[in-house]
């Protein structure tokens, strides 16, 4: 018997990503499994692999919580119909590469978001010539050198939590003091990086 | 200089009013290190979602694959072969979820394995909770007990203490503990009393039914840390 149902309405589904706390990660399992089946359909549709199929589901779901949890999901088509595109999309990438075998190398440098977009255009490019010169692969072995609670709170930030979920998960107070402790955090990682 | 990280995290979270974040935009035009750091900012953010998706990715396909979906002729006779059965099953028997079975079903998936959560604690609750993971009862209970008697009022080691008292079989032990935690009205979140009310579901005695509903209840009403657990459980109670 499993507690929580295996398939759950859009709805419920997009709330419960987008309400945050502890029962996102109820959500996000959530939704993988309901449409897992997609990995093995998937495979067989377009020649892939079961492991790389997998991935491109994997790598699917996340980019549609994302969408969700920012808002960028805006309920136009239904949440199967939309994760069913995004993951075809990723199979057609997967058979490109392997038929013009241009894996992605390694990327050393760090990828702009959309946040960079509230910039003011001019400003906005020397910033990102800024961005361009951090290793991303540094960044990410002086993340390794942060407390395992700092390390995790960042990244519960960087996924898309709240400072308030982050109060929960961490037993702060309140938001205002976790908020406090994850820019110092940020200040933190920043004097590693330097180093 | 110190970095002015609340102002830029503001200033990317629109929390900013509109002459703080005309103000900012302009300082940012003409100050060196406020560009510096809001390039770290956005950098440190993009690749540390990078990194939380490649763990996430991890957690996602270690999941078991559920079953594919079936073939439409398949699946119209496997329903209506269902439907058969449950339509018999209505008739000669009604089902019933007891509270043990909805207690074992909330602890198999909730509370076995403490690392599936974001939790980020002391090494030495760590510790414990690793013993939890491995399945290793004894030696976590003595962890813990250990590190509540250095740290009393380390509420998440008391919580799991009492998950392990409630894992044993010791339940009144457990109640004891979820109690002990429901009273530290200081914490942010306590699941204090829909862990004793799961303790109730599963030890079962005569009263405990009733006493777990009405903990489940005030956990829903008061928007306790478990209400949308507790909301389901309650249904199905």
């Amino acid at each position: 018997m499993r507690f929580f149902p295996n398939s759950l309405p859009d709805t419920e589904l997009i709330d419960g990503l987008r309400n945050g706390g502890t029962n996102r990660r109820l959500f996000e399992n959530s939704l993988y499994d309901q449409y897992a089946y997609l990995i093995r359909e998937g495979a067989r549709k377009h020649r892939l692999d079961e492991e790389e199929t997998a991935t491109a589901y994997a790598d699917t779901v996340l980019s549609v919580i994302d969408q969700i949890v920012t808002g960028r999901f805006e309920g136009r088509s239904g949440l199967k119909t939309y994760l069913t595109q995004i993951f075809s999309n990723k199979c057609v990438d997967g058979i490109r590469k392997k038929s013009t075998n241009r894996e992605s190398v390694h990327q050393q440098g760090v990828e702009i978001d959309g946040s960079l977009l509230q910039v003011p255009d001019e400003t906005r490019s020397a910033i990102q010539q800024l961005i361009a010169q951090h290793d991303a692969q540094q960044l990410r072995e002086r993340m390794k050198l942060l407390g395992d609670k700092c390390r995790t709170m960042l990244l519960a930030w960087a996924e898309g939590f709240t400072d308030d979920d982050i109060a929960r998960e961490h037993q702060y107070n309140s938001a205002a003091v976790a908020k406090t402790s994850r820019l110092r955090c940020l200040d933190k990682l920043r004097d590693l990086y330097r180093t | 200089m110190i970095t002015d990280w609340t102002s830029i995290d503001d200033y990317f979270a629109n929390r900013l009013t509109a002459d703080e974040r005309h103000q900012f935009e302009a300082t940012l035009r003409t100050n060196e290190d406020l560009a510096q750091a809001v390039a770290f900012y956005v950098a440190a953010k993009q690749t540390l979602r990078q990194e939380a998706n490649e763990q996430r990715r991890a957690e996602l396909m270690a999941r078991p694959v559920g079953q594919t979906r079936q073939p439409w002729p398949y699946a119209i006779a496997a329903a209506a072969c269902l439907a058969l059965l449950l339509g018999i099953g209505w008739v000669l028997w009604t089902p019933t979820i007891t509270p043990p079975q909805l207690a074992d079903a909330y602890i198999e998936q909730y509370l076995t394995h403490p690392s599936v959560t974001m939790s980020a604690t002391t090494d030495s609750l760590q510790e414990g909770l690793s013993f939890i993971e491995k399945g290793q009862l004894v030696e976590a209970d003595q962890w813990l007990t250990s590190l509540l008697q250095r740290q009393p009022t380390n509420s998440e080691a008391l919580k799991w203490a009492g998950i392990v008292a409630l894992r044993q079989g010791n339940y009144d032990n457990a109640i004891r503990q979820f109690q002990t935690l429901s009273r530290r009205t200081e914490l942010y979140a306590n699941p204090g009393l829909f862990l004793e009310a799961i303790t109730r579901m599963k030890r079962n005695l005569p009263d405990d039914k009733d006493a777990a509903k009405t903990l489940l209840q005030t956990v829903v009403t008061q928007n306790l840390e478990g209400a949308e657990e507790a909301s389901l459980i309650l249904k199905q109670l």
